[in-house]
């Protein structure tokens, strides 16, 4: 195992799709800050979210890691990587494992270079508040690892049953971006408060309040615990928590994100073990 | 002989590209990835209508009409045809078929336009398949459409030229990217910023001129601080500019669609015409020089 790591490695630090995204993402960090320093100097806006901006990069983590996971496996296939690591006598489990192990350290150095970038242009520009400003900035830290290892168990697992990189590229990208829409869709259901205060005008045209009145978008029962199923286990999901104001982070998540990883783990490896790989 | 040679050849361009064009719609026909993007179209369009639905909501004085639904799958037009052309053209690439067809006569006139309609016919099957599923359950669950004849009409118009404009941008990209793999990522992903990109301008947009200083809760009600300019209102030729991009991006236009804001649809189909043949001729011109392995 140690040796298909260290080979491994060897490859992305040789692998220009992984300096691209690298760069990209970097980038985009830069960009995002610019962004936060025109919004308070020219549109005036005070109250910004730290969390929004510094934890940016986890969007197009999903993207990221679907294109990167299947261009480096595909490449192992295509190649025939995988035919002579077998060949010469690893088994198919170290080869899984280490792949997975990789995947996941990649995902984690993307996210560490989009914060290179945000700091180097976030710090000289609007100083040492963007990160004082931070809401829980280690357990939001430790969400988004969870999240990177969650979406590498799942492109792992179809770029290594896929042979075709193309395909296996689509199919990530596509899943990657639904799982995008799908956490938007989870976050906005659990937006609704149970009760709501409305604005209604009187007879003589004034605005008064209206409290507690019950909101009929609210989520309750079979379809509220369907929205919290689907926010423990998608990866989108643990992404998206650290950008969220005042989120609230369950301990139950980790655990869930543990039982994910290790059921599409042993599927991927159940399936690829009766690959025939040529 | 002149005169011969000038009278039978533009016959014979149109004859071999009849013999290209139904090879790559009988390949088509039996493409297990075309039948892919119909039947997740069909699935996608009643998923999106059904889950639209709601009783409790359709009782109510604000329902839902078949308007507020139909466009709605437009959003993720780009994706589905992004997958299917560039999986498909990049295929007949990668496997050498171009080469095949450049070797046995063809011209390279003949294969990018072959493969540019037997890429926009799939393309309006979706839109046809999409179209009739939605209004077909649509109609039964949320009624007829609100909106004019002709407004309805001048819509599925525009949709169908945004389809030729991301077939023609597909295809230009697949014929020009040897690696099938490296196609279809850069479709998808052109497709993902072209979509933020459409959202960022439509929501600059949307920013009112003015705005209020602060807005207070009390126990005596709501009041309302001064009126200020609002810093984010885009105004003058920022404004122009924005709407132009706005309606020139074949997502800007979707996104209008969706949000029913007719108002400037008048121009849609001309940038459309605009955009396809210049993504056509560039993608053509790239072609033409290309060394075909």
């Amino acid at each position: 195992m140690r040796k298909l790591l260290s080979a491994n490695f060897s490859r992305l630090l040789r692998s220009r799709f992984f300096w691209l995204i690298t760069g990209i993402l970097c980038c985009w960090g830069g960009i995002v800050y610019i962004m936060m320093y025109i919004n308070i100097t020219k549109l005036g806006y005070t109250n910004t979210e730290a969390n929004v901006y510094f934890f940016n990069g986890n969007l197009c983590l999903g993207p990221a890691l679907a294109i990167f996971t299947s261009f480096f496996i595909g490449t192992e296939y295509s190649d025939g990587g995988f035919r002579n690591k077998i060949s010469v006598g690893h088994r198919r489990l170290p080869i899984y494992l280490s792949n997975l192990i990789l995947c996941s350290i990649a995902g984690i150095l993307f996210l560490a270079a989009f914060w290179i970038g945000a700091l180097a242009v976030g710090l000289p520009t609007l100083g040492t508040e963007i990160l004082l400003q931070l809401e829980k900035p280690f357990i939001g830290f430790l969400y988004s690892c969870i999240a990177v290892v969650t979406y590498a168990a799942l492109f792992c697992m179809i770029s290594m049953l896929d042979s075709n990189k193309a395909r296996a590229a689509v199919i990530g990208l596509l899943i990657a971006v639904f799982l995008i829409i799908g956490s938007f869709a989870t976050s906005n259901g659990f937006a609704h408060p149970e009760f709501t205060t409305r604005m209604a005008m009187n007879a003589e045209g004034a605005y008064e309040i209206l409290e507690n009145i019950p909101n009929s978008k609210y989520l309750s029962g079979t379809r509220r615990i369907v929205y919290q199923c689907v926010d423990a286990l998608l990866p989108s999901c643990h992404a998206l928590r650290p950008i969220m104001s005042n989120a609230d982070y369950p301990a139950y998540i980790p655990f869930c994100a543990l039982v994910w990883i290790t059921v599409l783990t042993s599927c991927g490896f159940v399936l690829f073990r009766r690959k025939d790989i040529k | 002989m002149k005169v011969w040679k000038a009278i039978t050849s533009p016959w014979l361009e149109v004859v071999a590209m009849r013999k290209l064009l139904t090879a790559n719609f009988f390949r088509l026909w039996k493409n297990k990835i075309f039948w892919a993007e119909i039947g997740s179209t069909a699935l996608l369009s009643v998923f999106i209508v059904i889950a639209n639905y709601s009783p409790k909501v359709q009782a109510m004085e604000n329902r839902l009409y078949l308007d507020d639904v139909f466009f709605t799958m437009y959003q993720i037009l780009g994706f589905i045809l992004a997958t299917g052309i560039s999986l498909i053209v990049g295929t007949e690439y990668s496997d050498g078929t171009i080469r095949n067809k450049l070797t046995v006569g063809s011209t390279r006139t003949q294969v990018y336009f072959s493969n540019l309609i037997a890429s926009v016919i799939p393309s309006c099957f979706v839109l046809i398949v999409h179209g009739i599923i939605t209004y077909g359950i649509g109609y039964f669950l949320f009624g007829s459409f609100q909106m004019q004849v002709g407004q309805v009409v001048t819509a599925l118009l525009c949709a169908l030229l945004t389809a030729f404009v991301f077939s023609a941008l597909f295809v230009a990209i697949a014929m020009n990217c040897p690696n099938k793999a490296i196609t279809a990522v850069v479709s998808l992903l052109l497709v993902l910023g072209l979509v933020y990109l459409s959202s960022a301008i439509g929501n600059a947009l949307t920013e009112p001129e003015m705005t209020y200083d602060s807005i207070t809760i009390t126990m005596d009600g709501v009041q309302f601080g001064e009126e200020i300019q609002n810093p984010a209102h885009v105004d003058g030729f920022n404004r122009m500019l924005y709407e132009f991009v706005y309606d020139l991006l074949p997502t800007g236009q979707l996104i209008q669609m969706y949000c029913q804001d007719f108002s400037r649809c008048a121009r849609w189909p001309m940038f459309s015409m605009v955009i396809f043949v210049l993504i056509t001729a560039i993608g053509f011109l790239a072609f033409r020089k290309r060394d075909i392995r």
